[in-house]
C-alpha cells in the first residue's frame, strides 16, 4: 500500500467522510455568515497608489483641483450663445441646477448667476455688476450690452465662454456630506435630456458624474455575472454530459466563492466591483480543475468500480499536480498587492485568499462529492473506453495531433524558426507599449461613452477638465492657529513665479490661475483701473490690502478653487489638453523645473508638486511602470524555484517559464497593436496571466513525464500522445475561461471591465497556444534528463494494485498501473 | 496671431450703437501686424522711441528692445525683479521709471544706472525734453524732476489740497502721466480729471482742468497724455474721457466718444489721426477726435493695451497685455 503522505491523506478523508463532510459544512456556515457584510464599492482614491508623493499631496488636500464639481456645457450648434433663446436656456439650467440633491447652493457658476461679474474702475469707484442681473436679456440691445460685459470679464471669456462664443459652462460643486452619486447624476442627466433640442447640445463632465456613470453601468456587472455563469454551466453540460460531472464543479465553486465573499465580509473589506472579472475567472478555472479531476476518477472507477476507492485514489494521484497548478494561480494573485495601491491589495487579499479555498474544495470536497454522488452509467463512452468518442473529439485530437508533429522531428526546426521570429518581433513591439492612460476622459469608460465625449468636448472649446496643481502649502498645520499664508507678499510671489516659469515652458499649460491673479486684478480696479497698477508692492502690507479688497464682503467659498477657507493653503492651477502620458510628462518635467527654481522650502510655506488629474494620471503611471516588472521578475523567481522542487530540476523551471514570458510579450505587444496601453488592468492581467497559464505548461510537462515512460522513452511519441490527451484538456479550461470571460468585453459598458476581459481572453489564448506549441518544442530541443526520473511529485501515474491488494476480487476487475489514466501491462503502450 | 501676422481690422463706426450719428462713408481700414507674443502673466506697460530705436517695459522688470523702428525685438535683462511702469527716450538718453520709486538712467548702450528719487512711491510716467530736463510723476501726487538728463532727482511736493479746491486738503491726486515740451514747459495729468501745468521746471503749478467731485461723471481720472510741438495735446482716462487742448495744454476741452472703456495710452499726428489704447479695446480717430471709430478685432477685445508711441515713416507701436508688441497703422 502506497505510504506516502498524499495517499495516507486521501486515505483518512474518504475513511472520514461523514466528519469531512460536517468540517465543510461548519466552515461554509461560518464564512456564509460573513456574507451579510459583504460590501461592493468603488472608492475612486483606493485605485490611486498610496505612497506616491502626489497622491499624498492630493490626500492633504483633497479640496483643490474641484473634485465635487460637475461641469455642463452648452453648446449652440448654428452660432454663438448671445441670443435669447440659448441665454434664457442657460438661465433656466442655472436655476435648476440650484435643485440638485447635494448641491452647493453658493458654489453654481455660470454666466447667468450673480457670482459671474465683471468689474471696472470708474470715477465712482468700482462698477461691478452681474453679467446678466436678474433678467435674461431678450431684445438685441440686451443682449448686445450682455455680450460686452463678457467682453469685459476676463474670467468669464476664459472659463466660461469658449473662445468663439459657442458654447457655455455651468459649474456646480456639492457638498460631500450630502452628496448621494447616483441621485446627483439622475438629475443631471434628466437635465442635459431636457435642455437638449435642434440647435442645442449639452455634455455633462466632472468626477461626480464619473461616479454617477461607474455606478449606473455596475448594474448591469450582474447581468453579464448572470450571463457568463449560465454559459460556463452550458459549457460544463456540453464537455461532461452527466449530473454528476456538472454537479461537482458548481457545488465545490460554489462553497470556494462562499468561503472568499465570507472573508472579506468577516473582515470588512469592501470589494472593488470594478475588479469582478478576475473572480469570475477564479470559478472558471475552478470549473477545468473539476474536469480534471472528475475525468481522472472516472478513469479509475472504470478500473476499480469502487467509487469511495476511486476517489480515495483520484485524491492522492491528483493532489500534488493539483495543488501545484493552483498554487501558481495563488502566487500570481497574491502578488498583485506588492503594487501599492490600496483597491488592488484589497483585492489580491480577496481572490488570493479564493484561490487558496481551491484546494480543499477542488481536491478534498471533490472527492467526497463523487464518493457519495451515484457514478453515471455511461463511464464506459466518457472516458473513451467503448472506443467510440464524440465527433467534436476526434476531430480535436486530428488538429492536436497535427499540431504535435510540428514540434519534433524536422519540421521542429520550422518552428523553432518561427518561434524565434514571433519571440523577437514581440518584444520589441511590446518594448515600444505606452504607459498610462491613451484615453482623453477616463480609462474607466469607452471612448465614446456620453463621459469621454463631454470631456473632450469641454477640453475642446475651454481650458479643459485636465489640471496640475501645485500647492503652496503652510508649515503650521495646527488648525486653532489662524495664519493667512495664502495672503503673504513671499506667497504671492512665488505663486506668480510659478505661473511664469510654466507659461516659458516647452509644454505651457492652456491656462493657469492663482489667488494671486485675483490680488493684481483687484489692485488695479481698486486703484482706478489702469493696469500699471497690477504689480503689487512686495510687502505683506500691499498684500493683505489687496486681499482684503478682494475678499472683503464676499464668501470665502467663491475662492475655493485656489485657496483654502482660511486663506491658509493656496494651489496654483495649470490646465492641459488631455493627461496623455505625452502632455503629462512634459507637464510635470516643467513643473518640477520651475519647483525648483522657486525653492520647495520657504519661511512659512513649502512647494508641494501636486495634485490634480495630470499628477494622479503620473502617479498611476509611475507604479504601472515600476511594478509591471517587479511583479512579473518575483513571480518568475518564486514559480521557477517551486516548479524545479516539484521536478527536481532547474531545466524544468526554465521550459515552464519561458512559454509565460514570451507569452507576457506577445500579449503586451498585442496591446500596443490595438492601442492599449499598460495600466493597472494591464498590471494584475500579467501577473494573473502568468500564475494561471503556466498551469498548462505544468499539465502538459507533466503528461510528458508519465507518457516518455509508457512509450519507451520514445520522446516523439510521448508528446504526440500528451498532446492529444492532455492537450485536448488543455483545450477545453482555455475554452471554459473564454467562454467565462470573453462575454465582458462585448457586453460591459465599463471599459475598465471589458479591457480586463479582454486582456484576459488574449492572455488565455496566447498562452494556451504556446503551451501546446513552444513547450514541447522545448522538451524536444533539450530532451531534460527529469523527464527519465519516475519519482517525480506531479506524476500522475498510480499503481492501481496497490489500492486493491487485500481487497475482495470483484468480478471482472483487473488492477492495473495506471500512466496518465493508461493501464500498462495490461496491453496498452 | 502669431509674431508677423498681418490682421486686416475693419474698423466699425460704434457711434450708432452709442448714440452718436454714424459718418458718412465710413469704415476705414487699420493694420494690425503682431510683432511679438510673450506668456499670460507678462504685460509690457510702456514703449518709447527715438528714430529707429525702441524700449518697451513692463512687469517684473522686463526690457524689450529693438534697433529697427519695431519690426524685431530681443529681450534686455532685467536690472531687478522691480516692475517698469514708464520709458522715455530722448538724445540717446532712456529712463526707466517703476514700482517703489525706481529710476533707471542709460545713456548711450551703457549699462543701466539707478538713480535716487528720493521717493518710494510708484512712479508712472517719465519725459526727457530738451536740455536734459526730465520730470517723472506717480502715486498720491508725486512728482520727481531732474536737470541733467536723469542722474539726479529732486522731489516736488505741490500742495495738491490747496492746489485742487473742493477736493479736500488732504487729497493727493495719483499722477498717470507727464510730458515736458521743448520749452521746458511740464504737464501732468492723474486721478480726478487733474491736469496741472508748470512753467518753471517744476517750481510752482497751476491746475488748468480739475475734477467735480459734485458730479462724478465729470470726475474720470486721467491715464495718459499726449502733447504735440504744434500746440495740440490730448489726454485720456477712465469711462472713455478724452480731453482736446490746442493751446499747449492751457486749457482743454471734451470730446465725446460713446465709449466708456478706461482709455490707458494715445498719441496723434498732425494729419488728424488719433490712436487711442484702451481696456478691452483701441480707438481711432482721423480728424482730430471730432469722431471716433472702434476697431473690431477679437484680440483687440480679449485683451488689453497700454503703452503706444509713433513710429519713424507712419504707424504706431503699441504694447499690452501678454507682452504683446503690435505695429498699427491706421
Amino acid at each position: 500500500m502506497n505510504q506516502s503522505l498524499r495517499f495516507r491523506i486521501a486515505k483518512w478523508v474518504t475513511h472520514h467522510r461523514l466528519v469531512t463532510g460536517i468540517f465543510f459544512a461548519v466552515v461554509t456556515v461560518f464564512f456564509g455568515i460573513g456574507l451579510r457584510n459583504v460590501e461592493l464599492k468603488t472608492i475612486f482614491s483606493d485605485l490611486l497608489p498610496k505612497d506616491d508623493p502626489f497622491v499624498q499631496v492630493f490626500k492633504d488636500h483633497p479640496n483643490f483641483g474641484n473634485p465635487l464639481t460637475i461641469t455642463m456645457m452648452i453648446k449652440r450648434k448654428d452660432g454663438d450663445i448671445y441670443n435669447s433663446d440659448t441665454l434664457a436656456k442657460i438661465w433656466n439650467i442655472t436655476r435648476e441646477i440650484d435643485l440638485a440633491p447635494g448641491v452647493d447652493h453658493d458654489q453654481i457658476l455660470s454666466i447667468a448667476t450673480e457670482k459671474a461679474r465683471y468689474a471696472e474702475a470708474t470715477p465712482m469707484g468700482i462698477d461691478m455688476r452681474p453679467l446678466m442681473g436678474d433678467k435674461v436679456p431678450s431684445t438685441p440691445e440686451e443682449v448686445q450690452e450682455f455680450r460686452s460685459r463678457v467682453d469685459r470679464s476676463p474670467n468669464a471669456r476664459t472659463f466660461l465662454v469658449s473662445g468663439d462664443a459657442s458654447a457655455t459652462l455651468i459649474n456646480a460643486t456639492f457638498v460631500e456630506s450630502r452628496l448621494d452619486y447616483g441621485e446627483a447624476f439622475e438629475f443631471m442627466q434628466n437635465l442635459a435630456a431636457k435642455a437638449k433640442d435642434e440647435h442645442h447640445d449639452v455634455y455633462v463632465a466632472g468626477q461626480p458624474m464619473l461616479t454617477g456613470w461607474v455606478y449606473h453601468l455596475q448594474r448591469q456587472t450582474y447581468k453579464i455575472f448572470g450571463i457568463t455563469l449560465f454559459c460556463l454551466v452550458g459549457a460544463l453540460t456540453l464537455y461532461m454530459r452527466n449530473i454528476v460531472g456538472v454537479v461537482t464543479p458548481i457545488v465545490t465553486s460554489i462553497v470556494a466563492a462562499i468561503w472568499g465573499f465570507g472573508l472579506t465580509g468577516w473582515i470588512h473589506s469592501p470589494i472593488e466591483p470594478l475588479l469582478m472579472v478576475v473572480p469570475l475567472l477564479l470559478v472558471a478555472r475552478s470549473f477545468s480543475h473539476c474536469v480534471q479531476f472528475t475525468e481522472r476518477f472516472y478513469e479509475v472507477y472504470w478500473h476499480v468500480k469502487d467509487r469511495v476507492k476511486a476517489a480515495e485514489i483520484t485524491m492522492g494521484v491528483m493532489m500534488a499536480p493539483s495543488i501545484l497548478g493552483i498554487f501558481t494561480d495563488i502566487v500570481g494573485i497574491f502578488l498583485i498587492a506588492v503594487a501599492p495601491i490600496p483597491a488592488m491589495q484589497r483585492f489580491a487579499l480577496f481572490c488570493g485568499f479564493w484561490c487558496v479555498w481551491l484546494i480543499p474544495t477542488g481536491v478534498i470536497l471533490i472527492s467526497l462529492l463523487l464518493s457519495v454522488l451515484p457514478a453515471p452509467k455511461n463511464v464506459a463512452r466518457l472516458t473513451g473506453k467503448d472506443g467510440q468518442s464524440g465527433g467534436v473529439h476526434r476531430a480535436l485530437q486530428k488538429a492536436l495531433t497535427l499540431t504535435s508533429k510540428a514540434t519534433y522531428g524536422g519540421p521542429a526546426r520550422i518552428t523553432t524558426a518561427i518561434m524565434l521570429v514571433v519571440g523577437t518581433v514581440a518584444v520589441i513591439t511590446a518594448l515600444h507599449i505606452k504607459i498610462g492612460n491613451p484615453v482623453e476622459g477616463t480609462g474607466l469608460l469607452w471612448d465614446d461613452s456620453e463621459f469621454n465625449t463631454a470631456v473632450r468636448q469641454i477640453n475642446r472649446n475651454f481650458p479643459g477638465v485636465n489640471t496640475l496643481e501645485i500647492v503652496l502649502e503652510a508649515k503650521d498645520r495646527d488648525p486653532s492657529h489662524i495664519v493667512r499664508v495664502a495672503r503673504e507678499a513671499e506667497t504671492i510671489r512665488t505663486a506668480l513665479k510659478l505661473q511664469e516659469l510654466m507659461e516659458s515652458s516647452v509644454a505651457p499649460p492652456r491656462a493657469d490661475l492663482a489667488f494671486a491673479d485675483y490680488l493684481m486684478e483687484g489692485n488695479r480696479l481698486f486703484s482706478g483701473g489702469d493696469p500699471k497698477w497690477m504689480p503689487l508692492d512686495q510687502n505683506d502690507k500691499a498684500v493683505i490690502a489687496a486681499a482684503t479688497a478682494v475678499t472683503l464682503g464676499t464668501n470665502l467659498k467663491n475662492f475655493s478653487h485656489v485657496a483654502d477657507f482660511q486663506l491658509k493653503d493656496s494651489t496654483v492651477s495649470f490646465w492641459y489638453k488631455d493627461n496623455k502620458e505625452e502632455t503629462v510628462i512634459a507637464a510635470l518635467a516643467a513643473a518640477r523645473a520651475a519647483v525648483q527654481q522657486v525653492g520647495v522650502e520657504h519661511k512659512d510655506f513649502n512647494v508641494r508638486l501636486g495634485t490634480g488629474t495630470i499628477a494622479l494620471q503620473n502617479a498611476t503611471n509611475v507604479v504601472v511602470e515600476r511594478y509591471h516588472w517587479v511583479i512579473i521578475g518575483l513571480l518568475n523567481l518564486i514559480i521557477f524555484i517551486g516548479t524545479s522542487l516539484a521536478y527536481r530540476s532547474m531545466i524544468a523551471g526554465f521550459i515552464l517559464l519561458l512559454p509565460v514570458n514570451m507569452a507576457n510579450f506577445v500579449l503586451n505587444g498585442t496591446m500596443h497593436l490595438i492601442g492599449l496601453g499598460l495600466d493597472i488592468n494591464s498590471l494584475m492581467v500579467s501577473a494573473i496571466g502568468v500564475g494561471v497559464g503556466i498551469d498548462y505548461g505544468i499539465y502538459l510537462l507533466s503528461r510528458i513525464c508519465e507518457e516518455y515512460h509508457a512509450h519507451d522513452g520514445h520522446w516523439d511519441r510521448a508528446i504526440e500522445a500528451s498532446l492529444t490527451t492532455t492537450g485536448k484538456a488543455i483545450l477545453f479550461t482555455a475554452s471554459i475561461m473564454f467562454v467565462g470571460i470573453a462575454p465582458w468585453y462585448f457586453l460591459s459598458a465599463l471599459k475598465f471591465m471589458a479591457d480586463m476581459g479582454l486582456l484576459l481572453t488574449l492572455t488565455m489564448i496566447i498562452n494556451m497556444v504556446l503551451a501546446l506549441v513552444f513547450l514541447p518544442l522545448l522538451v524536444w530541443l533539450i530532451k531534460p534528463s527529469f523527464v527519465k526520473r519516475k519519482d517525480l511529485l506531479v506524476g500522475e501515474g498510480v499503481d492501481l494494485s496497490l489500492f486493491t491488494e487485500g481487497d475482495e476480487p470483484k468480478p471482472g476487475v483487473v488492477a492495473p498501473r495506471l500512466i496518465g489514466g493508461h493501464p500498462v501491462g495490461v496491453g496498452d503502450s | 496671431m502669431k509674431s508677423g501676422q498681418v490682421i486686416l481690422a475693419t474698423v466699425l463706426l460704434l457711434g450708432g450703437a452709442l448714440g452718436m450719428t454714424p459718418k458718412a462713408g465710413a469704415n476705414p481700414a487699420l493694420t494690425l501686424t503682431t510683432l511679438k507674443e510673450g506668456i499670460p502673466h507678462q504685460a509690457l506697460l510702456a514703449v518709447a522711441f527715438e528714430n529707429k530705436d525702441g524700449i518697451a517695459v513692463g512687469f517684473n522688470g522686463e526690457i524689450q528692445e529693438s534697433n529697427d523702428g519695431g519690426s524685431h525685438w530681443r529681450s534686455g535683462k532685467p536690472f531687478n525683479n522691480m516692475s517698469l511702469l514708464g520709458v522715455t527716450k530722448k538724445g540717446g538718453t532712456t529712463l526707466v521709471v517703476g514700482q517703489s520709486g525706481l529710476i533707471l538712467a542709460r545713456h548711450g548702450n551703457s549699462a543701466w544706472t539707478q538713480a535716487d528719487s528720493g521717493t518710494t512711491e510708484r512712479l508712472f510716467d517719465v519725459s526727457l525734453g530738451k536740455n536734459n530736463h526730465a520730470i517723472a510723476v506717480g502715486s498720491f501726487g508725486t512728482i520727481v524732476v531732474s536737470q541733467d538728463g536723469g542722474q539726479t532727482w529732486k522731489l516736488i511736493s505741490p500742495d495738491w489740497g490747496a492746489l485742487i479746491s473742493g477736493q479736500g486738503l488732504s487729497f493727493q491726486p495719483h499722477l498717470y502721466a507727464a510730458n515736458i515740451d521743448d520749452s521746458g514747459t511740464m504737464t501732468v495729468v492723474g486721478e480726478a480729471g487733474t491736469i496741472a501745468r508748470s512753467v518753471d521746471d517744476g517750481t510752482s503749478w497751476k491746475i488748468v482742468h480739475k475734477g467735480n467731485p459734485d458730479e462724478q461723471a465729470e470726475n474720470a481720472s486721467l491715464l495718459a497724455i499726449n502733447m504735440r510741438s504744434d500746440g495740440v495735446g490730448y489726454a485720456v482716462g477712465q469711462d472713455g474721457a478724452i480731453l482736446h487742448s490746442t493751446d499747449n495744454g492751457l486749457s482743454w476741452s471734451v470730446q465725446e466718444t460713446g465709449t466708456q472703456s478706461i482709455l490707458l495710452g494715445v498719441t496723434s499726428s498732425p494729419d488728424g489721426t488719433v490712436l487711442v489704447t484702451a481696456m478691452y479695446s483701441m480707438l481711432v480717430s482721423k480728424d482730430g477726435g471730432k469722431s471716433w471709430y472702434s476697431v473690431v478685432d477679437p484680440m483687440i477685445k480679449s485683451s488689453w493695451s497700454v503703452g503706444i508711441a509713433p513710429i519713424d515713416g507712419g504707424g504706431s507701436i503699441v504694447v499690452g497685455r501678454a507682452g504683446t508688441i503690435l505695429r498699427v497703422n491706421p
